[in-house]
């Protein structure tokens, strides 16, 4: 199935390095916040996103079409079980970046309002940290170092779950 | 950076790992301990919280095990860490320990020993070791009683309540288990201090399984003179019911008096055993009654050396397999696609005899207004 008809409506997206994106209409719409700008005819021609860069923009564009594309599991109870493979693997292929890229589709896809891929991008770094040390995971996500706990913090919070470090 | 990523998406991240690295994330920053420490984290987490087994082992060991499923297998996962010896738990006066109780990770335990007067109630988190120690109730450890309790949550009210019938004979009676004379209810609404009585109660209450579903506690009946057989408890309402029991023929030749009342997939389910086999009715629509539907017949013949022993349910799992306990030393699985039962070799670790109960796993912590809590 292809959506980029000519004759479908197109969006442009803007990003915060003032690169422009031409969307077909329906990648948008994955876009909750999008989709009630547009409903809500308060989206011009151009929607500039501020706070989103053109690497951040482009990967979450790649990631609208692919689910754009694929059929909804709602439409059809028998969408055939090739389609859903092949999502799965797209994602999970589609999240295999590092950890500050990650972050940055997390954050956009907040605002974006794109619920998968706000999912997705948890999942991923749940994964990431499942099992590991506070020391491991304040690398991992590169934690505030003003944010740590003062000593007798620590303490007070080691005794509440002695039984975890045992 | 993670400190940029809004409350609501960190949650939603910490929310998705499992709980034995959480106490670890506390320590990470004090924006996660924040977050943590609130209710709402501990709700989400709980509704994303794996289903689980509990398994409590010669009155005083819980454990507790993981279900995890993948697409075609199931697996069990049992952390050593998940393990809890309350014989070793100076809170606990003594080990006669029963497990009465089980809702959103909480657990209700009951420590009775009529020789030294000890009849306590106990709620109990051994995730985040949090327990209470309700109150004496009215009836405290007077003679020899079949007690039957509840612990549900109410879907209206979300108020955590332990109902606990006391069903015994006053002397000069006959010792039970002849139809008690006195059944009595009190009922304990967590955060309020104090026990009420709900006064008489018409039914006499099976003391063995009470599976919490939809706001209401469930028990069999020993009564064989009413038109059901089961009974509920309403947690917000505070009233005992009659409840649509399987339509069976109770006066089978066959049948032996073994029967269990638990959660399949969250559908009431009970189980009959009979000299040829052991059959499973579930109740598909809540509170219908003819939404009960025969669904499993395990013939004696299936397996190796099933024979009259009494066979109790678990529960179920994803994909449709059935957990039991076989005499109350080895769990068996059966799957309705093949039809045939296995001993499920992971359990061999635990000693018999244990009790068992469908579990979730929840950080949920214990802030009621008027309970101290202990950490265990």
């Amino acid at each position: 199935m292809s959506t980029s008809s000519s004759s479908s409506k197109k969006i442009v997206l803007k990003s915060a390095d003032n690169e422009t994106f031409e969307i077909d209409e329906i990648v948008a719409l994955e876009s909750q916040a999008i989709k009630n700008m547009i409903e809500d005819e308060c989206a011009d021609n151009v929607i500039p996103l501020g706070n989103i860069d053109s690497k951040t923009l482009s990967k979450i564009i790649e990631y609208c079409k692919k689910h754009a594309e694929s059929p909804k599991k709602d439409d059809n109870a028998d969408i055939d079980e090739k389609a859903v493979e092949d999502l799965k693997s797209f994602d999970a292929e589609f999240a295999k970046v590092d950890m500050p890229l990650i972050q940055d589709i997390l954050m956009a896809a907040n605002f974006l309002n794109i619920d998968n891929l706000i999912g997705l991008m948890c999942r991923t770094i749940a994964d990431r940290i499942k099992g590991k040390t506070p020391e491991e995971i304040r690398k991992i996500l590169n934690i505030n170092k003003n944010d740590l706990l003062s000593p007798e913090q620590e303490a007070k919070a080691r005794e509440e779950n002695s039984w975890a470090f045992d | 950076m993670a400190k940029d990523l809004p409350g609501n998406v960190m949650v939603d991240i910490l929310s998705r790992l499992p709980h034995t690295t959480i106490p670890h994330c506390k320590f990470v920053c004090k924006n996660w301990r924040n977050l943590i420490n609130e209710p709402y984290f501990a709700n989400i987490h709980l509704s994303r919280s794996p289903a689980g087994l509990m398994i409590f082992q010669q009155s005083s060991i819980l454990k507790w095990v993981e279900i995890k499923e993948e697409l075609d297998h199931r697996q069990l996962h049992h952390d050593p860490v998940n393990a809890l010896d309350l014989k070793f738990v100076p809170f606990f006066k003594n080990s006669y320990i029963s497990l009465v109780g089980s809702v959103n990770g909480l657990l209700c335990l009951w420590d009775r020993d009529f020789n030294i007067e000890c009849d306590n109630t106990y709620i109990c988190n051994p995730i985040t070791r949090e327990c209470i120690t309700l109150p004496r109730q009215q009836y405290y450890g007077k003679g020899p009683a079949r007690i039957a309790y509840g612990f549900g949550v109410g879907l209206k009210t979300k108020k955590y309540k332990v109902v606990r019938i006391s069903q015994r004979n006053t002397p000069p009676d006959p010792p039970l288990p002849s139809r008690p004379r006195l059944i009595e209810a009190e009922v304990y609404t967590l955060g309020t201090g104090q026990w009420r009585s709900l006064g008489h109660v018409p039914y006499w209450l099976n003391d063995w399984d009470e599976p919490f579903l939809n706001g209401c506690v469930h028990w069999m009946l020993y009564d064989e003179n009413f038109p059901e057989k089961l009974c509920s408890f309403d947690i917000d309402n505070e009233t005992f019911q009659l409840f649509p029991s399987p339509p069976f023929d109770a006066f089978d030749d066959t049948r032996i008096p073994w029967e269990s009342l638990a959660l399949l997939k969250g559908c009431l389910c009970q189980s009959h055993t009979f000299v040829t086999g052991f059959t499973i009715w579930v109740m598909k629509e809540y509170g219908i009654k003819k939404s009960w539907h025969k669904e499993v017949v395990i013939k004696q013949s299936i397996s190796r050396d099933l024979d009259w022993r009494p066979l109790y349910l678990i529960g179920g799992l994803e994909d449709g397999t059935i957990l039991m306990v076989y005499y109350l030393d080895e769990v068996l699985a059966y799957s309705p696609k093949t039809k045939t039962c296995e001993k499920i070799d992971f359990f061999n670790q635990f000693d018999p005899p244990f009790t068992r109960m469908v579990y979730q796993l929840s950080s949920l912590k214990m802030n009621f207004e008027s309970e101290r809590v202990h950490m265990l």
